[in-house]
Order: C-alpha cells, then structure tokens, then sequence
C-alpha cells in the first residue's frame, strides 16, 4: 500500500498520538517477549 | 515488510532471542491497537496480545509464509479480540472506551492544541474509519489484502475506504483549524 508524504505525515501524528493516548503496558510487552518459538 | 524484518523473521524463527524480541517490540503496538479497535478493555486487550503472540509462538516454525507475519499477527490478534467478546467476560459499554479523558495522566497528552485538534477530528470519524486509520497509523506497510483481512472488509473496498476516511479526517481538520482563526 502506497501513501503520499502528506498522508504518511498525517499517520505518523495520529500513531504519535494514539500510542501516548493509549500505549501498550509495560508488562505486557515482557509478556510476550519471554515466550519462544517452538524449535522447527 | 522490509527485507530487515524478514531477516528478523527468519532468525526469530531459528531460535534467536535477540530477534524474537525485536519482534515483539515492533509488533506488539500493532496487535494491541488491533484489539483495542474491536474494544476491548485494556485487560483484555492485554489477554488478547497475549494470546497471540503464544500462536506465534507455537506457530512461527511453521509459518508457510513468515514474511506476512505482521498481516498474519493481525489477523490473529482480530480473531482472539473476537473471541474474547463472543466470551462476554469484562465487556464495557462503547463510551466507556471512546470518551476523551478528562483528567489524569492521559489529559496532559492532550493539552497541546495539535493533539486537541487531531483527537477531535479522529474521534469524529466513523468506527470504521477509526479502526483503518488506527491500524494503518501503526502499520503503514500493510497491503491491501492484509488490512482487509485485519479489519475485515473487502479487499476491493480497503482502497476507497482508506482514501473516504483520510479525506474525511483531513476536512474535519481543516474545518477546526478554520474554527480556530
């Protein structure tokens, strides 16, 4: 998917935003990273 | 995806730590505003992350196609949020999740009247214009057939939704900066 510089400007304020607004906790984040893929 | 990121998928894959946790830092803020759109609560939205990203776990050695993980990671965490809402377990009324906070720490993110503005003309869109740009805000690089596929709309429509939804945040803008002269 394409975006022009002015849309893609207009994404990154609202990520910017949104993730101050409503960031992912902490805890959440170590969660997920202790857990390993399976070996194949 | 960027070929960086399929090397992190393909090493994370291998049993490198270093790169399973890269990709969880990049992920996770994709997987968890993909349950938050479906809105949950933030208990929930955490058991859904979670949930996921044990399915990716347990499913990554196995991935036919690891360089879509991110669409796969989203459909995924839509599927869990799902789940969990079929589930009925701490479901909260939509306002609950959509009002703009007022006090505490989240207002003083909102004192600077860039954000004020983007806030407003963001929450005036309509729930599924929120949802596409809330996702896309985080995963620009998505394709089309993986937004449809997140967000559940037609792939054929993802295109028209996403160019009605941006022009209508940029009106919205436009008009409250014109307010605000």
């Amino acid at each position: 998917m394409t975006f022009t510089e002015e849309e893609l400007r207009l994404l990154a304020l609202l990520a910017d935003l949104l993730s101050r607004l409503d960031p992912v906790p902490p805890s959440v984040v170590v969660a997920a990273a202790v857990l390993r893929p399976k070996k194949p | 995806m960027t070929t960086s990121s399929d090397d992190t998928v393909w090493r994370a894959r291998a049993g490198d730590e270093n790169a399973w946790q890269e990709l969880v830092r990049r992920y996770t803020p994709v997987v968890w505003k993909t349950a938050r759109s479906l809105r949950l609560d933030g208990a929930d939205a955490a058991d859904a992350v979670q949930n996921t990203w044990v399915a990716c776990a347990e499913h990554l050695p196995t991935l036919r196609r690891p360089e879509r993980l991110a669409a796969w990671l989203t459909t995924t965490a839509r599927r869990e949020s799902l789940r969990i809402l079929l589930r009925g377990r701490r479901e909260v009324p939509v306002a609950e999740v959509d009002d703009v906070p007022g006090t505490g720490p989240e207002s003083q993110v909102l004192r600077a009247d860039r954000d004020r503005l983007i806030w407003a003309a963001f929450d005036e869109l309509s729930p599924r214009c929120r949802q596409l740009l809330g996702l896309l805000a985080f995963a620009p690089e998505l394709t089309y057939a993986q937004v449809s596929r997140a967000v559940g709309l037609q792939e054929s429509s993802v295109g028209r939704t996403r160019g009605r939804c941006l022009d209508e945040l940029r009106r919205r803008l436009r008009a409250r900066e014109d307010d605000q002269e």
